[in-house]
């Protein structure tokens, strides 16, 4: 086989591209999280958002509002979950597999409500490339890591932001003190539940912008039912795998965007396995941070543990 | 002396479950005083720390902050009437680095204050403190780690400093270092209460005491001048009215379960155990005295063989029958039928099955006879054990522990929550086991029963036996200064009627 740097670009772009949606809902999965919320809705929180981005196109005809109503939509979705996992205590794995079932039908639902007519046909243009000055003219990285979506550059921005706030800010470790031990925080006087509402919310934001995305940037602003079709436990996955850190959560992300880019361009690439096993490799790569989780030390002591004041530990 | 800075005012306490843990309480702290909480587990001490911290509100009376009444309704309106709380089990993040646990709580200026490591090197050095600010709590020793807990109740100028039980878990020697911080935190003009249950830490350290007693004050006054006696008096009481014993004193026949040596390390709000020796005998009744969290779990799971000691050794013979302390969660399967409860350590035995599956027919049976045997009040041997009073739940794990045949029953709390006449059947029963050469062991923190029913009483004291009283000498006045007060090692109190 030999490559060229033209399909090395385009295949590392691919992964990129593929893995935005994953990433950007993992992101958001890593800091809930680390707040001690298990996020197990994920993947209806990204169904929403994409449902909503599909709504806010046919409504406004503008695929960055279109981004903007998707990412409001996953946050109203996690509002309503968190009512659930985070105030009133509720199992939060049942409570997330039953949001999802819930999301598949609800999504489906707006669907044949609203979105009766085809996809406006204007241009997205606006969000699928958008090339960086002078950084997209170099050679392979050009092509492959500056001249995307711009959702991508505000997910490194965000990912990088992410990072800074876990490690230096005071809110970072508030954030990760109600994790690590609720009840702790609690006696410090800060407010716990608060905290963990907004950690899910902001999860929802993530998902949100993640599904829209998915809906908007990488399918052409169609939603298909059930269109995430597992990426919401995909990036849960990933946020365990890369031990709840923002930029590791980019990183792994991309790799399993390069494994689905596989499925597309292995054939360039000249590798030869069966497509249905590409297709399984991100989730077989997803079940073995599963297993890590069971001898993770460091994963947060209250996750998934909800709050009562008072509760004996 | 000047006006006190906190009252808690006629306070009391009626949990939702209707237990009264506190009833017309008045305590007064002074600024610039240790003032001791004496009492026994479950006198109160914790509910009323728990009352000035916000954790539970009073049912009755209320709290007077330099006079004014001010109403604590969660630990953040303690914190911004500068109280500070140290927790028996620490509320310390364990991952965190030290500055990270101390910047968690911090607010406002002290924010500032500590915002650098040089920072909290300073802060830590004004409490004669030296810790590393980057060490990771986790790895820090038990009394580092309520050094920090003790500096995080300090970060913002608190006036009032709260410390429950803080040196249970503390080895002998550790004490008097815990002391000293907090006389340099006294001198500074706070308050300092300190909830303990052992009388020779107080008359060395505190400047004044208040002694509760089943949720009542029954004492208070200086340290200067007060009597140890009289302490331990104040504390269990004196001993009116115990009820008649139970059965001849017996001695023990050949060794069944030794301990030698056995230490278990402390942790979780517990002194582990220190270099426990101890033997149980055939056909005696062996009670294990102390105020509750002195290392009675860890022996109970020693003899249960749920754990193994870390140090020295420990000979179990073939079974030990178990009643466990709490029985709704250890000691029975709620939902299930009360036959299934009395026999679910034998109902694998061949006479419970008839072709490989289970017989109904026999194990009812069975269950009938231990019913009628046990005097268990219930509709039938199918009725759910939940449906059961808590008296009666107990004689089924009492039955079911008896009906092992073990040559030894360990019993932890047996009569907690259950009323007169069902208590004095349980400790008949363990009588009766005695006579018949079975070994009990019965941990408790019930002197008047342990008294009632053992052979001989062992005290444990902080993860030590402090003494041992057998036959007539067992008497409260020799137990409960072994409970509450602190004995040199090697000079152990026993005494023989």
């Amino acid at each position: 086989m030999d490559f060229d740097a033209v399909t090395i670009a385009l295949f590392l772009a691919a992964g990129v591209r593929l893995c935005l949606p994953v990433a950007l809902a993992a992101l958001g999965e890593a800091v809930s999280e680390r707040a001690g919320v298990f996020t197990i809705g994920l993947e209806g929180l990204m169904l929403f958002g994409a449902v909503a981005s599909a709504v806010g196109l046919a409504m406004t005809g503008s695929p960055l509002m279109a981004l903007v109503i998707g990412t409001g939509g996953g946050a109203a979705a996690a509002f309503v979950l968190a009512l659930g996992t985070v105030l009133a205590r509720a199992n939060q794995i049942v409570m997330g597999i039953g949001f999802n079932l819930l999301a598949i039908g609800a999504t489906s639902l707006i669907r044949q409500l609203v979105l009766t007519n085809a996809p406006p046909t204007g241009s997205l243009r606006t969000v699928t490339m958008m090339k960086l000055p002078w950084l997209a003219d170099l050679p392979v990285v050009g092509r492959a890591f500056f001249s995307q979506s711009p959702v991508f550059y505000l997910a490194v921005v965000i990912a990088v932001l992410l990072w800074a706030m876990l490690r230096y800010s005071r809110l970072g470790l508030v954030l990760r003190a109600v994790g690590e031990n609720a009840a702790a925080t609690d006696a410090a006087g800060l407010p716990v539940l608060p905290i963990r509402m907004g950690a899910a919310v902001f999860t929802g934001v993530m998902a949100g912008l993640g599904g829209a995305t998915l809906c908007i940037v990488a399918s052409g602003g169609t939603f298909v039912d059930n269109m995430t079709a597992g990426r919401g436990y995909l990036a849960i996955a990933i946020a365990i795998f890369a031990r709840w850190k923002p930029v590791r959560v980019m990183l792994v992300a991309f790799v399993l965007g390069l494994l689905e880019a596989l499925q597309f361009q292995g054939q360039y690439l000249g590798i030869q396995i069966a497509t249905p096993l590409l297709m399984a490799a991100p989730f077989v790569v997803a079940l073995i941070a599963w297993i890590a989780i069971g001898r993770a030390g460091a994963a947060p002591a209250d996750l998934g543990r909800p709050f009562l004041r008072g509760e004996l530990r | 002396m000047s006006a006190p800075i906190i009252k808690c005012d006629h306070v009391s306490k009626r949990y939702p479950n209707g237990f009264l843990a506190l009833e017309n309480v008045t305590v007064d702290l002074y600024p610039g005083e240790i003032h001791a909480l004496l009492g026994e587990n479950g006198a109160g001490k914790s509910t009323l720390m728990n009352i000035l911290y916000g954790v539970h509100e009073p049912t009755g009376g209320g709290l007077l902050l330099n006079g004014r009444e001010v109403r604590h309704t969660r630990p953040g309106d303690a914190i911004a009437n500068g109280i500070g709380m140290v927790h028996q089990h620490f509320k310390l993040v364990m991952p965190f680095t030290v500055a990270e646990n101390l910047a968690l709580v911090a607010k406002g200026a002290a924010r500032a204050r500590l915002r650098r490591h040089a920072d909290v090197r300073t802060f830590m050095a004004e409490f004669g403190i030296e810790l590393d600010p980057g060490a990771v709590l986790g790895d820090l020793p038990l009394a580092l780690q309520q050094r920090v807990e003790i500096l995080k109740a300090l970060v913002n100028e608190s006036r009032i400093l709260l410390l429950d039980e803080p040196s249970t878990i503390l080895a002998p020697s550790e004490v008097g270092a815990l002391y000293d911080t907090l006389r340099r935190i006294r001198d500074r003009g706070t308050a300092v209460a300190v909830v303990t249950h052992n009388v020779d830490e107080v008359l060395a350290n505190a400047d004044r005491y208040t002694v509760l007693r089943r949720g009542r004050t029954v004492g208070t006054g200086h340290i200067a001048g007060a009597d140890a006696d009289a302490l331990v008096e104040l504390i269990v009481g004196r001993s009116v009215a115990t009820g008649s014993r139970i059965g001849p004193y017996r001695t023990g026949g050949e060794p069944r379960l030794v301990l030698a040596g056995v230490s278990i390390r402390p942790g979780r709000g517990s002194p582990g155990l220190s270099n426990v020796d101890l033997e149980l005998r055939a056909g005696e009744v062996v009670g294990v005295a102390g105020v509750e969290g002195n290392g009675q779990t860890e022996l109970f799971e020693l003899l249960a063989g749920q754990r193994l000691p870390d140090q020295g050794r420990i000979t179990l013979p073939k079974a030990v029958a178990l009643v466990p302390q709490d029985r709704h969660h250890e000691g029975l399967s709620l939902d299930l039928p009360v036959s299934q409860n009395l026999l679910y350590s034998e109902i694998m035995r061949r006479r419970y099955r008839r072709a490989g599956l289970l017989d109904h027919a026999a194990i009812g049976n069975r269950a009938e006879a231990m019913i009628e045997a046990a005097d268990i009040r219930t509709r039938s041997h199918a009725t759910p054990a939940r449906a059961l009073s808590g008296g009666n739940q107990q004689k089924i794990v009492l039955a079911r522990a008896m009906a092992e045949d073990a040559p030894v029953i360990a019993v932890y709390q047996p009569t907690r929550g259950l009323d007169v006449a069902a208590a004095e059947a349980v400790l008949a029963r363990l009588a009766e086991a005695a006579d018949r050469g079975t070994t009990v062991v019965m941990i408790s923190s019930n002197i008047e029963e342990l008294i009632r029913v053992s052979d001989r009483i062992v005290v444990l004291n902080g993860g030590r036996v402090t003494g041992e009283v057998s036959g007539a000498g067992m008497v409260i006045e020799k137990i409960g200064p072994l409970m509450t007060r602190a004995v040199a090692p090697g000079k152990e109190g026993v005494a023989h009627g």
